[in-house]
């Protein structure tokens, strides 16, 4: 007793010595904790290791969440909430982080009463649960998977003042599942099918036809993501990963394959899903998502807090492969430097770039340009309007820039 | 003899392995799972082929018998002539307006195929009932739909086939993937003029992105009065739960459910933490304009057990 008495009038007599005028009895909380006082939490047990059985971030993070555009749909079954891709680090997206692109809300199903079945041009049909899908070989797989509309709202201006719904439809996750081929030899599929149809089980049910050739290639069926099952809104028990491809091809909460020889023409691949081009034709099945990168530090909701070094940090990605390479430019797009990209750089998954910078305070254009293996360059968006002109609100993969002002805010504008 | 012995002896190893001597398995070799019946497929079976209508199923109806149930259970959100309520989808007109600046893609000017559409209601219409029209109350708002964007007369009854024989007026609008059709080249130095021209600088001033929750750092059990959740509540759910609403067009409670005293607050607390705040079923449409910001203090009053004075 006397040691902590000891211990509180050498804290006071530090104090003094520091010359403050301000007593220990009356410092705010904040600063109570602060050297030379020894903080509160230190002076108190902690929760114990029952308190949160399944872990919750800190309560210091609560603004690190989702976030919908209430006037962009008309309900929140069909919607969309955004990634708060300004908050993270690395490239994989903590799981109740990953944006969600629900068409008819999101369904909470009992694995023990789902089932996928898996029929049409095959030589055995099959109906697998859950559990009995998940004895077949797996895989792990990190492959990002963005919506197509993701920069839609800023085809015709920059409307969004916030990277988070500028280009938050976008997750990256470390997926867990079966092959697709290894499904296809159990059941014997037809060498005369191309086309398989996809459907979810929820209240959209959800359908796309899917080429037989890319379901040979890579897509699989998941039921993890990051080490623990799918969550609901990410298509518990079991979804489809198609990588590199439009992320509602990835059909949640799977429960058909069907196999066929051409497409379906479902509504989300006709009314949906396609691009109208200036001269009043749409294209279709345009599946690959094309090479994209966007700064994240600083952006609208991560302002530059004071002079000197910068470290500017994003992520790139592209639905053709690995990312080669990321350049940077700090007026607009008139001079570039190339940025250091962290392992892994991984096929068809983010990857993420830092560079250094001395900001002084003066205005800055920020932009980053991602070039993919096949040797794309990704487009500025008045190359991108130069040939798709301004009715067609996805597949928007242009080069995004950032307004830094002296006063350290950033604002989205587009350059021309 | 030998001969013969031979192939016997072939066939007998080929089938052995399970494999053709094409080389493709002939069995299933992790043997999981089980065939479906017929029963079975035939009920998840729903899918229609746009192209050519294969799958539609036996059946007919009208227009005038779709009008019905279209006025009872789409014009709510479709509007009573496919105009559409809010931004909910449009479903009639925009002929001519693909090359547009405000182009309307709807069933009339834009889907290519009739049956997408039958495929489409019998999945996923009405919004808030799915699957909950027969395939004749189908085919009769297939054909209502089809009416208001002028593409079967008043009379047209339609089945199967006269669903598949419709040609639609966008049948081809569409065009394969050309991409990529962009190419930049990774310029370093002097790509451009400097400075640089902005030519859209609105998005701060737009003000139409949803602010971050501004509520003070702290963990999620800091302290909500009740206080507060009383006046979210009544300004938000009561004018409609209570024993006498305020709302315009309601004269009772929704369910029963009224929000008139404390203690019916705090015994609701589970479904009100279900419906407005885990997802935002409630307020219906959002009606009373809940803030996300309000969402989040009835949550956090709820995780921190609900209590009231």
């Amino acid at each position: 007793m006397s040691g902590l008495r000891r211990s509180g009038f050498l804290k006071r007599s530090a104090a003094i010595a520091a010359g403050l005028v301000v007593a220990p009895e009356v410092l705010d909380a904040a600063e109570s904790n602060l050297p030379p006082y020894v903080p509160a939490w230190m002076k108190v047990l902690g929760d114990g290791v029952d308190t949160a059985p399944y872990g919750l971030p800190s309560g210091y993070e609560n603004n690190v969440v989702r976030r919908n555009v209430s006037w962009l749909t008309a309900t929140t079954q069909s919607s969309v909430s955004f990634t708060p891709i300004q908050d993270l680090d690395g490239i994989i997206t903590p799981n109740g982080l990953c944006f969600v692109r629900d068409h008819g809300g999101t369904p909470q199903i009992d694995p023990a009463q789902h089932r996928l079945m898996i029929h049409g041009m095959v030589e055995r049909p099959l109906l697998l649960r859950v559990d009995e899908l998940m004895r077949f070989p797996s895989q792990s797989r990190i492959h990002f998977l963005e919506c197509p509309a993701n920069g839609g709202m800023e085809r015709n201006g920059a409307q969004m003042q916030g990277v988070q719904f500028t280009h938050g439809m976008i997750h990256c996750c470390e997926w867990t599942g079966v092959k697709l081929s290894v499904l296809m030899d159990e059941i014997g599929v037809s060498p005369r099918s191309t086309w398989m149809l996809a459907e979810g089980a929820d209240a959209a049910a959800m359908t796309r036809s899917l080429p037989v050739a890319k379901g040979r290639e890579d897509i699989m069926i998941a039921w993890s993501q990051n080490g623990e099952r799918l969550r609901p809104e990410q298509g518990y028990p079991i979804r489809l990963i198609v990588p590199g491809w439009q992320g509602n091809m990835n059909v949640k909460w799977l429960r058909r394959l069907k196999f066929g020889d051409r497409p379906w023409e479902t509504r989300e691949e006709t009314s949906k899903y396609t691009d109208l081009m200036p001269n009043g034709k749409a294209r279709q099945f345009d599946f690959v998502l094309e090479t994209k990168s966007v700064i994240t530090k600083p952006c609208p909701e991560n302002p530059i807090r004071s002079r000197g070094f910068y470290e500017i940090s994003g992520f790139a990605w592209s639905g053709r492969g690995k990312i080669a390479r990321v350049d940077v430019s700090f007026d607009g797009g008139a001079n570039w430097q190339t940025a250091a990209l962290q392992e892994p750089v991984l096929d068809k998954c983010l990857t993420r770039f830092r560079i250094p910078w001395s900001w002084h305070g003066s205005t800055a254009l920020l932009q980053s340009r991602a070039m993919d293996e096949t040797g794309y360059v990704q487009p500025t968006l008045t190359q991108l309007r130069a040939v798709r002109g301004h009715n067609d609100i996805y597949n928007n993969n242009a080069i995004q820039t950032w307004r830094v002002s002296p006063n350290g805010t950033v604002d989205n504008v587009q350059v021309a | 003899m030998f001969r013969w012995l031979s192939i016997i002896l072939i066939a007998a190893v080929a089938t052995f392995a399970g494999v053709t001597l094409a080389g493709t398995v002939q069995h299933r070799q992790y043997g999981f799972g089980r065939p479906p019946t017929h029963a079975e497929i035939d009920g998840w079976n729903i899918d229609v082929r746009g192209t050519d209508g294969a799958g539609l199923p036996p059946g007919q109806g009208s227009v005038a018998q779709g009008e019905q149930i279209y006025d009872d259970k789409c014009a709510a959100c479709h509007g009573d002539f496919g105009e559409s309520n809010g931004r909910m989808p449009v479903l009639a007109g925009g002929r001519g307006s693909l090359t547009s600046a405000q182009p309307s893609q709807t069933v009339g000017s834009y889907w290519p195929y009739a049956p997408t559409l039958f495929d489409y209601i019998r999945r996923a219409m009405p919004f808030p009932a799915p699957e909950s029209l027969t395939n004749d109350q189908v085919y009769a708002v297939t054909a209502y739909v089809l009416y208001l964007n002028n593409i079967v007369k008043q009379n047209a009854v339609l089945n199967a086939r006269a669903l598949s024989a419709i040609r639609m007026p966008n049948r081809n609008g569409f065009i394969p993937d050309p991409r990529p059709d962009t190419h930049n080249v990774a310029c370093m130095h002097h790509c451009k003029p400097v400075p640089v021209r902005i030519t859209s600088d609105l998005a701060r001033s737009l003000q139409v992105t949803p602010t971050q929750l501004q509520s003070t750092p702290g963990p999620p059990s800091a302290a909500i009065s009740f206080a507060q959740v009383h006046s979210i509540i009544a300004q938000r759910c009561a004018v409609c739960h209570s024993q006498r609403p305020t709302e315009p067009g309601y004269t009772s409670a929704p369910m029963g459910v009224t929000f008139d005293t404390p203690a019916q607050i705090q015994a609701a607390a589970a479904a009100i933490k279900a419906q407005a705040v885990t997802s935002h079923s409630m307020p219906l449409g959002n009606l009373t304009h809940m803030m996300d910001s309000e969402r989040e203090i009835v949550g956090r009053w709820i995780d921190s057990g609900a209590k009231i004075p």
